[in-house]
């Protein structure tokens, strides 16, 4: 700190004014005699100590004044080392990292607040009329303010950043856009700022901070040594063979550092912990398998991994997983013909076969019921019905059945015994793809091989060996996808109203046809199903926190909500004719659940809805990249010598002024 | 001795009968209007209450022979009436240095305008054949005229009011009206000119004995309207005229403080006046004499000394 013209100084002794002219005005006065002299007494004994408070305050306010006035006068300033830039007039960007390695601790503290109040210093340092782009760097990286001199909303914009983001990093990528911000910058000096844990996995290298004209500076934000951390390599929840309704669930763990021992773990499904074990670390990686209950068809099929230890990056330490396979379909077996011998059952073959169908295009989830037990099922919850020789609903569920269809259900009419033809074409006729003309046995007839693109996988499938004595006899309009050696239709498909309906003209058991046994048998059924089911899969594998979402609309939800791990839940509504709809929140690591709500009904669990969000890859290895800060040279040397004077007298200047104001208030409240 | 200097310095003499003249001026002025209809006996200075008889002697009133009483004894005697006693009156007069104070203007003096409002109550008195006496007081007694109905007695009231001496000491209402209470006797009139700035709350109390003995009891509270309205507004030096205490003060931050202050002692003056049974009237010195002698013969206070 110093002084302009110390001799100003001089002036504090006019701080004596004051005092003296309080002296001196005292000893001038003239008495004045006042025969109610008692009175006065009294009044003045009333009003001596707040008055004697209030002219000791104006004393010490004028006395102030003088010296806040003099102080102005001598032109004071302070010295200061500028921490961006050499104090000219420059066009700056500033590049913070809000990735998720970020998010660490370090001296009570996350590196990415560390790294926003180095951005305001940094914003300090740079003289008026500077120009400032603000650029953050977890994926995907993006302008979070354009090129301005409006420091002010580069403030608001760094207070608006979330503290809390998972993302990934990528700073080659911020860096190009920091360069387009910087290009037509109005001042010839051009400077950039780095923010960021230089974590090895940014895999940033020395030629990507080399850019032209531009002077790059790195600051490391937190230290470069190694931290230990612990985070999940694998998480994987498959349906336990073994016991029925357990999942068994396989967690990796890598851990970085020196780790050593047992790490314990817990599960946590439905809001309540459902499993604890513990990992044991040898070479740092562990491996643990643990069993949880199957979440119930209806039920939150989420499940949350937390690694119950204290280590460098807490974000990671949570995981989601899916308990119970969420895309699924949901497929409701209508037993026409049950049989207390399993083998002649009516499902029996359909059971198997769909039970077997491999998970790689969806998994399905079966529910089986009797014919005269449908009416007491919710249908808004499954994706497909499949009549399997089932007599003809009556009426009302017949009327519910078209409606199911026509709103985007899947239905498929298997034939058989209990099949009347009559019956279904008055019932089920708007929903069904075909009219039934009548049913037949007679002698064996085989399929048409090969059937209709797509409906089987290349290679043979035995269906021109199928022997079909028993069928029923379609009147199809348009062509069917598989069809008997005579040319009539077996198997027809078609879409009505927003759903899609299949015929197959014979019995899913081996009662009418021994297809049940031939290879294409399985394959057949799980595509006809599949092609029937007007399932949104919303979204298939794990999500990487922070990448932009987009989730399929239900039919018939008029709105929907996303419920993310922390509870914070995302709705969207008007959806109702939309395809899909786009979540950009999903920061935080761990299991989405969708809920939606169509026209007239309560929020429900959308089927397949949930998903699960997983910290970005290689973000939990917080190994550093080393003298990263030693890359761009050219702004080592324009940093070394950085000082500045300050002038303090507009600052003295104010407080004069408002000293001066306090000074008028206290004698108006004095009189 | 302030008399003696009178006697002996010719000018100033005459400048005290100027002054006296003067003051007879004002105090007529002031009972103008107010002297009719003040006294309703006929009879005055004669009495109607017989006494007793005695033997004529020469020289004696041929009027006051009791013809009846010679023609039963054959002697001549005399009817002798209980003396008729005129009211006695008696003005204090406040000389104490608070009431030397004018504020700067001396047509505002409050002892002069004391001195007026008694002159003008001897001036009514005294024209309807009172006996009327003045004291002044400070601390003690200072000066006496007996109260007497002759003519010459205007005068020497004047002169006394007038030329008041100036008596630095304290103002002790209380040892001076008991002093008073002990000369002016029986059954009569006091009437009080000061500005009653004695801080004791035993100040007024011998009005209490005065109004035992028969007296009845006028106060003139003379207030300067400096001292009621205190027109200051500069920080100034504060002194009192009898101790000589001063004080510095800002009259703008203390006025409220003053105005409560003053104002509770004048309630406090008039409840202790009224409490001692005798009537008080507060006089602005800037204001009319004719308005406090008004209010002080008004037909409630005239009944009592009628």
């Amino acid at each position: 700190m110093g002084l302009e013209a110390p001799l100003a100084l001089l002036g504090l002794l006019g701080a004596l004014l004051p005092w003296l002219a309080h002296r001196i005005r005292r000893r001038d006065l003239q008495p004045r005699p006042l025969p109610t002299f008692a009175l006065l007494l009294r009044a003045e004994a009333r009003k001596r100590r707040s008055r004697g408070i209030t002219d000791l305050l104006l004393l010490l306010l004028r006395i102030a004044i003088v010296i806040v006035g003099t102080l102005a006068l001598t032109a004071p300033f302070v010295t200061a080392r500028l921490t961006f830039g050499d104090g000219t007039v420059a066009s700056a960007a500033i590049v913070i990292d809000d990735s998720m390695s970020m998010t660490r601790e370090e001296r009570g503290d996350s590196l990415l607040a560390q790294a926003l109040e180095r951005t305001r210093q940094a914003l300090a340092s740079l003289p008026a009329g500077s120009e400032v782009a603000l650029i953050a760097a977890g994926e995907h990286p993006r302008v979070l303010v354009r090129r301005t001199n409006d420091l002010r909303a580069v403030e608001l914009a760094l207070s608006a950043l979330p503290t809390g983001s998972m993302r990934g990093s990528n700073l080659r990528a911020a860096l190009g856009l920091a360069a387009q911000q910087l290009q037509g910058a109005r001042h010839p000096t051009l400077r950039l700022l780095v923010l960021s844990d230089f974590a090895a996995h940014a895999k940033l290298r020395p030629e990507d901070v080399k850019l032209d004209g531009i002077q790059v500076r790195l600051e490391r934000v937190g230290s470069a040594a190694p931290a230990t951390n612990l985070w999940f390599a694998g998480l994987q929840a498959v349906p336990d063979p073994t016991v029925k309704g357990q999942s068994s669930l396989s967690i990796e763990l890598v851990a970085d550092g020196d780790v050593a021992g047992k790490v314990p773990i817990s599960v946590q499904s439905g809001g309540r912990e459902v499993a604890r074990a513990e990992v044991a670390i040898n070479a740092r990686r562990g491996h643990a398998l643990v069993h949880v209950p199957e979440p119930a068809p209806d039920a939150d099929p989420t499940g949350l991994v937390r690694i119950e230890t204290v280590d460098a990056l807490d974000a990671d330490n949570v995981a989601g997983v899916m308990l119970r396979s969420s895309d699924a379909l949901q497929v409701m077996l209508v037993n026409g013909d049950p049989h207390p011998a399993s083998s002649r059952d009516e499902l029996y073959y359909a059971q198997n076969a769909l039970r077997l169908a491999p998970e790689t295009q969806g998994a399905f989830a079966l529910r089986t019921v009797d014919a005269s037990g449908l009416a007491k099922y919710e249908l808004g919850q499954t994706d497909v019905i499949v009549l399997a020789n089932a007599p003809v609903p009556d009426p009302v569920i017949a009327e519910r059945l078209v409606r199911f269809v026509r709103q985007g259900g899947g239905l498929i009419v298997a034939g058989g015994e209990q099949v009347d033809a009559r019956a279904y074409n008055a019932r089920l006729g708007e929903a069904l793809p075909c009219r039934i003309r009548s049913r037949t046995l007679g002698e064996p007839v085989a399929f048409v091989e090969p059937p209709s693109p797509g409906l089987l996988p290349p290679g043979p499938s035995g269906l021109a060996q199928v022997r079909t004595r028993g069928r029923l006899l379609l009147e199809c309009d348009g062509d069917a996808p598989l069809r008997f050696a005579d040319g009539a239709p077996a198997l027809a498909i078609a879409q009505r109203g927003s759903g899609h309906s299949a015929l197959l003209a014979t019995t899913l058991d081996a009662d009418w046809t021994d297809l049940p046994l031939r290879p294409g048998y399985l394959p057949l059924l799980a595509q006809v199903v599949r092609r029937v089911a007007n399932a949104v899969t919303s979204v298939r594998g794990p999500v990487t926190a922070g990448a932009p979402l987009t989730l399929g609309v239900p039919p018939h939800a008029s709105s929907i909500e996303v419920v993310a791990p922390d509870g914070e839940r995302y709705r969207f509504d008007g959806v109702s004719g939309k395809p899909s709809v786009q979540l950009t929140h999903t920061e935080r690591p761990g299991p989405y659940r969708m809920l939606a709500q169509s026209a007239r009904g309560a929020l429900a669990e959308v089927p397949r809805g949930a998903f699960v969000v997983t910290p970005p890859q290689g973000e939990s290895d917080l190994t550093p990249t080393p003298d990263v800060e030693r890359w761009p040279e050219r702004e080592r040397d324009h940093n070394e010598v950085a000082l500045i004077r300050r002038s303090l007298a507009p600052h003295l200047l104010l407080l004069f002024a408002l000293l001066a104001l306090a000074e008028g208030v206290a004698r108006l409240w004095k009189r | 001795m302030p008399n003696q200097q009178t006697r002996d310095n010719t000018v100033l003499e005459q400048e005290v009968v100027q002054r006296i003249a003067h003051l007879r001026l004002r105090a007529r002025r002031a009972v103008e209007g107010l002297r009719s209809g003040i006294h309703r006996s006929p009879h005055r200075g004669a009495s109607v209450i017989f006494a007793e008889h005695r033997e004529y002697r020469p020289g004696d009133d041929l009027r006051l022979l009791d013809w009846r009483a010679f023609a039963r004894s054959d002697r001549h005697t005399i009817k002798r009436f209980e003396q008729e006693t005129h009211l006695r009156a008696h003005l204090l007069l406040d000389v104490s240095a608070s009431m030397r104070f004018d504020g700067g203007e001396p047509a505002t003096d409050k002892l002069g305008y004391a001195a007026t409002l008694l002159a003008a109550m001897a001036f009514i008195l005294l024209g309807q054949g009172d006996a009327v006496g003045a004291l002044a007081l400070t601390g003690s007694v200072h000066e006496v005229l007996p109260a007497r109905a002759r003519p010459g007695q205007l005068d020497a009231i004047l002169a006394l009011l007038e030329r008041a001496p100036e008596h630095p000491d304290r103002t002790d209402l209380e040892v001076a009206l008991a002093a008073c209470a002990e000369r002016v006797g029986r059954r009569g009139l006091v009437v009080l000119a000061s500005d009653l700035l004695d801080m004791s709350v035993t100040a007024l109390d011998p009005l209490t004995r005065l109004r035992a003995l028969g007296h009845d009891v006028i106060v003139l509270h003379v207030m300067h309207p400096h001292e009621l309205d205190f027109p200051f507004h500069e920080r100034a030096r504060f002194a009192d005229p009898e101790s000589g205490e001063t004080m510095d003060s800002d009259p703008d931050a203390v006025r409220e403080a003053y105005k409560a202050e003053l104002s509770a002692f004048l309630v406090g003056a008039r409840q202790r006046c009224t409490a001692a049974g005798a009537r008080y009237v507060l006089a602005r010195s800037d204001a009319p004499p004719q308005e406090a002698v008004a209010e002080a013969v008004t037909p409630k206070a005239r009944r009592a000394w009628a």
